[in-house]
């Protein structure tokens, strides 16, 4: 299979040092309702998320960058 | 702090280990089938390519593959919807194809595989649990290729890949499984949902709010479930008493 | 391929497959170990004893022999720093050694080999998620496999490649779960912060879960803390400098 298309959300992945899994246990413990199977597509663009969805993995990739001593990086669905 | 109920969080998490809801050891079974077309594609005679599929996602998946035209032969079997492969792994009986020029089964199949230089095709379902999951694929460019002994080699081995799978604890129930999964972890969110909103209607703590749940269910002869999204949408509303208020409430 | 050839594939594929079973029955790494090697003195004739080690640069060595024999062998390599299981290790390449006592390669380490009662070696490579190794299959006399022994060699380093990986998976499963445990606990917290604020509001979960949102942001706090305090205290979470102010409990 070829590799992914390059993807905002697989970046920010990437940056955060997260794997698929540990991007998907985090988004669960959000309350996160989409399968592993739907994440990975959604951070692949190969699936839309719903702007909720997309807030609640947006906001789990920001929690971890912040552990890394970030700020919060990556934009939100509902904001302005 | 009081948690929230336990008693399904634990048949959850065991069923979590083993579905798609956690990434899991699908490289491990991956590996073995990769070992069992690599098998097949060198001892059964006339067979010049091996594929193995395997229902998984709520679809059909070529998971090994001796080379890049049997992947495209299984590519093009999903597409049309057609082909020996899908009629094996979906019927659960092996499908032979002696000579493609011939066949007028899978009419939208045929062409595109005689497109790609094949010309005989025989698939063996893969069994676990008395139902197909998926199915050991052989490939031939030559018509009649596969002998009596040739077929009855391949069923023997699709039957002993069906054991390993069985033994990897791969069944045709993981899809549905982990479908039905995903439905009862948004089910348990409705549920703490439905608490909060209690315990803030009443002034109660997590536990005697889902008492107060779990009691007007059964009175009501609702699902907890049932229960709960019927509270969590009379938030949205001026508030109207709903249910019996409980003992011990502000 | 004639009526013996395809009897003798059929018999070699349900042994397999029954090594497979009991290799992926075994459980986590060590237990596989021990299978992997109990399983190669019967699996492949002319095989005496067995050893196999695995390397992961996180973890710590783990060796396990069917037999002190075949251990000493092991040791005997470490101390002298030579030998078939090192080149192997090194290279990744199998090598078969027909006679200890008269190859040429290991001229410290083949005859003291040979006087401790080992005269053939068949040494594979194994490698699984970031772990390498060794299986080591050890005959008493020399030229002990044939092709055929050496072929289902092979086929047995790779089923217990694929067992050692399920095995690592299944020490990751176990720390794993444990993880989800925890996860789904806090999830169903916030589930309940989140009911609080749809109750109090009149605002759906989505909403409810931007609030939150917005106040982990802001204090730039977990939104998981948030929500624990939301639910202890009751009072609404602040999400930012101009917070239009809400009655608390």
């Amino acid at each position: 299979m070829s590799a992914p298309a390059d993807t905002v959300l697989d970046r920010a992945r990437q940056n955060a040092g997260l794997s698929h899994g540990e991007l998907y246990l985090r988004y669960f413990e959000l309350g996160g309702m989409s399968s592993a199977f739907q994440v990975e597509a959604i951070v692949y663009e190969l699936a839309e998320a719903s702007p909720h969805d997309y807030d609640v993995l947006a906001h789990a990739l920001n929690e971890r960058f912040v552990e890394l001593g970030g700020d919060h990086p990556v934009p939100y669905a509902s904001e302005p | 702090m009081a948690d929230g109920p336990r008693t399904g969080a634990d048949a959850v998490l065991m069923h979590l280990r083993q579905t798609a809801a956690v990434p899991s050891g699908h490289e491990v079974v991956d590996g073995a089938l990769r070992l069992v077309v690599a098998l097949a594609r060198a001892t059964v005679g006339g067979a010049d390519g091996a594929s193995v599929s395997l229902h998984r996602h709520g679809r059909l998946l070529t998971v090994a593959a001796t080379d890049r035209t049997v992947y495209e032969m299984d590519a093009g079997q999903y597409l049309t919807g057609q082909g020996p492969c899908l009629s094996a792994s979906t019927e659960g009986r092996w499908f032979y194809s002696a000579s493609l020029e011939d066949e007028v089964r899978w009419p939208a199949f045929v062409p595109r595989a005689r497109g790609l230089g094949i010309n005989a095709v025989l698939s063996n379902p893969l069994v676990t649990q008395d139902q197909p999951v998926g199915a050991l694929n052989l490939y031939s460019r030559s018509p009649q290729a596969f002998t009596d002994a040739d077929r009855r080699l391949a069923a023997l081995i699709a039957a002993e890949s069906s054991t390993v799978l069985s033994e990897a604890g791969i069944t045709a129930s993981d899809d549905r499984l982990a479908l039905r999964l995903t439905h009862a972890l948004q089910a348990r969110q409705v549920i703490a949902q439905a608490q909060g909103v209690i315990m803030e209607r009443h002034g109660i703590d997590p536990d005697a709010a889902y008492h107060h749940l779990l009691d007007f269910s059964r009175s009501s002869h609702l699902t907890l479930l049932r229960r709960a999204g019927d509270v969590v949408a009379s938030s949205q509303h001026r508030r109207t008493v709903v249910g019996p208020v409980p003992d011990g409430a502000a | 391929m004639t009526m013996a050839d395809t009897e003798l594939t059929l018999a070699l594929t349900t042994q397999l497959s029954e090594v497979a079973r009991a290799l992926f029955a075994a459980g986590d790494v060590s237990s596989t170990l021990q299978t992997v090697v109990d399983l190669a003195t019967v699996t492949i004739e002319g095989c005496d004893y067995a050893s196999v080690f695995v390397e992961h640069p996180a973890a710590d060595r783990r060796a396990i022999a069917s037999d002190p024999l075949v251990a000493r062998l092991d040791e005997l390599q470490q101390r002298i720093g030579q030998g078939p299981c090192i080149d192997t290790l090194r290279s990744g390449q199998s090598v078969y050694v027909e006679d200890l006592a008269a190859d040429p390669h290991w001229p410290q380490f083949g005859p003291e080999a040979a006087e401790s009662g080992i005269r053939c070696l068949l040494v594979l490579p194994l490698s699984a998620t970031g772990t390498f190794g060794v299986l080591n299959l050890a005959a008493s006399f020399p030229a002990a496999y044939g092709a055929t022994d050496r072929a289902k060699g092979v086929i047995f380093a790779t089923l217990a490649e694929l067992a050692l990986t399920g095995a690592q998976t299944h020490e990751e499963e176990d720390r794993r779960a444990d993880n989800l445990h925890q996860a789904l606990v806090t999830r169903e917290l916030i589930g309940r912060a989140e009911g609080i604020l749809m109750e109090r509001e009149r605002i759906t979960s989505t909403q409810a879960f931007d609030i939150l949102r917005r106040a982990s942001q802001h204090l730039n706090v977990k939104l998981k803390e948030v929500a624990e305090e939301l639910v202890e205290t009751g009072e609404r979470p602040r999400t930012g400098p101009n917070d239009p102010a809400r009655r608390g409990r």
